[in-house]
């Protein structure tokens, strides 16, 4: 101790046992990381489920001929079948008839039907599995309107 | 102080070594630099359903500045130079560009272990900027490893956890992963894949991934099984890139079994701790 008997400044010592200088600031740190890494956790899934699709397109003619035609890229792509892999059955339902819809309101096919001509949109799809044992139908009318 | 106390105690608050720690710091830096990099496009807009939020991002995250600063920030962070400022920023600065699309995993996991890693006074050793008041005192304690590891044992558990479904171990989610999903390299819906000549059924690939998902996730925290769950993580990991690229996590994992192994505990030349730890349970 110095001749004037006041100790040494505490401040520039370092206490090596805590990260935060204090036992209360570390444990409370240390809680809180550990509460955030298990409340995380959940997002650090890769892969867990998975939902397999087709999609055909058949127009059907007035007078009932049916004609199976190429799905469009807009509607079905390699990249559309990446999303519908992630997504769960509903949700690739939902995204996939929006497409659809978007796709048949601008389309020349359609507007150059001959009255009575539908194109029938099939969606194959499984949660999970590859037997595509599920199915939706979304059949276009010339009108435009488009129903499940 | 009870035993569990003191115990929970020196769990939390073992000193650390001051060059394991600086070394794991510096693999830290150039890991976190390789999976955060869009050198491949790789990483691509954000996708959080929020118009607005997406327009904004994009037009920032994508940008080469912001990754010029992140990868400056990352270099000082390796270097030592005031690494607790810098990884803190640099978490600050990586943790708005989360809802990018791609490698979000090995993003979430390396961010967590920056932001858990940035508690230590990493500049004890192995630092440009290194100051002097640090030395005597090592790094600090354990706890912020600790977290790390925890994190590791998350990843592998609750993937296996997830894989854990009569689905899955049936090898159907397999196969049909591998039918709709671009990253896989073969197909499995078959019901069987080809390894060394011979035919293995998917079901039983499913088992065998799921059980050693399971042995990641504990058989690190065994002393004696250390080295050989990670041997065993590496040639999980080597099988895995064969037959789904996610090469990204693949690094980011094997990058934190270090967490394990390297010798991080601070012993003095007696082979007892630092007189200033010792009494503290």
């Amino acid at each position: 101790m110095p001749a004037s008997g006041r100790a040494p400044p505490a401040a520039a010592v370092v206490d090596a046992r805590y990260a935060l200088g204090s036992r209360r600031r570390d444990v409370v740190a240390f809680v809180s990381l550990a509460l955030l890494v298990v409340i995380a956790a959940p997002f650090l899934r890769v892969y867990y489920r998975v939902t397999v699709a087709e999609v055909t397109l058949t127009r059907i003619d007035p007078d009932g001929t049916r004609h199976r035609l190429a799905v469009p890229d807009e509607v079905w792509n390699a990249r559309r079948r990446v999303v519908a892999g992630r997504q769960r059955p509903a949700a690739m339902l939902r995204s996939q008839e929006a497409l659809i819809r978007r796709f048949m309101a601008t389309d020349a096919r359609l507007a150059s039907s001959p009255p009575g001509t539908r194109f029938e949109w099939r969606i194959r799809y499984a949660e999970n599995s590859t037997r595509l044992d599920r199915d939706a139908l979304i059949v276009v009318s010339p009108s435009g309107e488009a129903h499940r | 102080m009870t035993a569990l106390a003191a115990r929970l105690d020196r769990v939390l608050f073992a000193p650390t070594a001051a060059v394991p720690v600086a070394v794991f710091r510096i693999m830290l830096a150039v890991v976190f630099a390789i999976v955060c990099w869009p050198a491949d496009r790789a990483t691509t807009g954000p996708d959080t359903g929020v118009a607005a939020f997406d327009s904004v991002s994009a037009s920032v995250f994508l940008t080469s500045g912001y990754w010029w600063i992140v990868l400056s920030l990352l270099v000082l962070f390796g270097a030592g130079v005031h690494p607790r400022v810098t990884g803190w920023v640099a978490v600050a600065v990586l943790l708005p560009s989360m809802p990018l699309a791609g490698r979000q995993q090995s993003r979430q996991v390396l961010l967590f272990t920056l932001l858990a890693f940035a508690f230590l006074r990493s500049d004890a050793a192995l630092a440009l900027g290194r100051r002097s008041r640090v030395e005597p005192v090592g790094p600090g304690p354990r706890w912020p490893l600790l977290l790390i590891r925890v994190q590791l044992s998350l990843l592998y558990g609750v993937n296996a956890l997830a894989k854990t479904t009569p689905d899955f171990l049936g090898g159907e989610v397999l196969g049909a992963m591998s039918r709709m999903l671009p990253n896989f390299s073969v197909d499995l819906s078959g019901g069987s894949v080809e390894v060394a000549g011979v035919p293995v059924p998917v079901w039983l690939l499913a088992v065998a991934t799921v059980l050693v998902e399971y042995a990641l996730a504990v058989g690190f925290w065994f002393r004696r099984l250390r080295w050989p769950t990670a041997m065993l993580g590496v040639l999980f990991h080597l099988v895995s890139i064969r037959i789904v690229t996610i090469r990204y996590l693949h690094l980011a994992s094997v990058f934190l079994y270090t967490s394990f192994l390297l010798p991080f505990d601070r012993v003095e030349a007696d082979g007892r701790a630092p007189a200033s730890h010792r009494g503290a349970g």
